[in-house]
């Protein structure tokens, strides 16, 4: 019995030795597949601002031929729109934590812009709600989406050359 | 003949060095003066926002817009009788104009309600960067009087933040019924609607004008003496 054991001590000590080896490659693997995190050089951050600014011209040119498509394009334009605040969101996650921090009030205030432009889509359904035409409301809403996006658009610039986000 | 001829030539020569001579010692001052300028904190680092200064003259700009956009709704009423057509265009037109040129603003009072005190960490933090040690001194010396006004900001600009957006859409709702037919009877159906917008509109004024004298009384306690107030 004695033996036994004896011989079966060198394997169940190997087994032990593989079954941590194998749970500290988990543990490595799994803090590996944690969140992505974008890089934060300047490159990456003049090539999220393009995007951005990219987006905002895609709404700005949809805005100019929405009211061609059924319903006045009100679902394009909100797909649009929500392709620019995406763009956005990217943009801010390639921040470095000194330019988050000195760009508090800049970042909420474009945030703030983007759910104030955001309100147009209500604003378009209430309108229609109380008896506006939808071509009418249709043709409000890409005005004022197209001219708003835009002042929030120079405003992004601006912040950013203050920021010294891409530098 | 050959003599003027070199000497003329001198002159021009000594002109041109002297002028080429002024051109450096120009590019000198302005290098100098550009090395100046730069912020201290080193060429990466973001310098702070002249927030105050920006959200004065948005507060300005916004005041001339509402004042604008009044006017045209008083317009409804006062042309109902004749022909409300172009009153009605014009408002419709000042709507448009509200709708997008009242954006700054809306979103620096959104930004101050979301971030609060923080917000105005960030105006105390442009304030001791500011390049005039005069001011900067002043700033220290009147923090709790500051501190006081940026809260009255703070309030002032919750006003006109719970305000402005039933605002718009009053004037929002007026623009929808009238499109189709701005007559003398429509008009006086909505007579409610106008009076409400109207009441609303002074609100906002009331809400921006606070916040103008807030940030006057904030100059006026940053402004070195012996200086002249800006208009």
């Amino acid at each position: 019995m004695k033996f036994f054991y004896s011989k079966l001590a060198p394997p169940l000590g190997l087994g032990l030795w593989v079954t941590l080896a194998v749970l500290w490659a988990n543990a490595v693997y799994a803090q590996d597949q944690g969140p992505f995190v974008p890089p934060t050089t300047p490159m990456a951050q003049r090539n999220s601002l393009n995007l951005v600014l990219n987006r905002v011209g895609w709404l700005q040119n949809a805005t100019r031929t929405a009211s061609s498509f059924a319903g006045g394009g009100y679902g394009l334009l909100l797909q649009q729109f929500q392709a620019v605040r995406g763009q956005y969101n990217g943009l801010k996650s390639t921040l470095t934590p000194q330019q988050l921090a000195s760009g508090a009030n800049q970042l909420a205030e474009l945030d703030a812009g983007l759910d104030i432009i955001q309100e147009v889509f209500t604003d378009y359904q209430t309108a229609v709600a109380n008896g506006q035409s939808s071509s009418t409301a249709s043709a409000n809403m890409g005005k004022v989406l197209n001219r708003a996006i835009g002042v929030w658009a120079q405003e992004l610039k601006q912040d950013c050359r203050q920021l010294r986000i891409g530098w | 003949m050959c003599n003027m001829t070199i000497r003329s030539m001198m002159q021009g020569g000594l002109r041109n060095s002297c002028s080429r001579l002024r051109w450096l010692a120009q590019t000198a001052v302005v290098a100098a003066l550009i090395g100046c300028a730069t912020p201290e904190t080193g060429p990466k680092a973001p310098a702070p926002r002249a927030d105050f200064i920006e959200y004065r003259q948005i507060v300005v700009e916004s005041l001339a817009l509402m004042d604008a956009t009044l006017r045209s709704l008083a317009e409804i009423s006062v042309q109902a009788h004749r022909d409300p057509r172009p009153a009605y265009d014009a408002f419709a037109k000042a709507v448009h104009r509200i709708e997008v040129d009242s954006i700054k603003v809306r979103a620096r009072t959104q930004a101050m309600q979301a971030r609060g005190d923080a917000y105005f960490e960030h105006w105390e933090e442009y304030l001791a960067t500011v390049k005039n040690k005069q001011v900067r001194k002043l700033a220290e010396e009147h923090r709790p009087e500051l501190k006081r006004s940026f809260e009255q900001l703070h309030l002032a600009s919750q006003q006109v933040r719970e305000v402005f957006r039933p605002f718009l859409s009053d004037l929002q709702k007026l623009r929808a019924v009238l499109e189709a037919d701005p007559s003398l009877a429509h008009i006086d159906a909505q007579k409610g609607l106008i009076l409400a917008a109207n009441d609303k509109g002074r609100q906002v004024q009331q809400g921006l004008d606070r916040v103008l004298a807030e940030m006057n009384s904030m100059a006026a306690l940053l402004r070195p003496p012996g200086t002249a107030a800006r208009p």
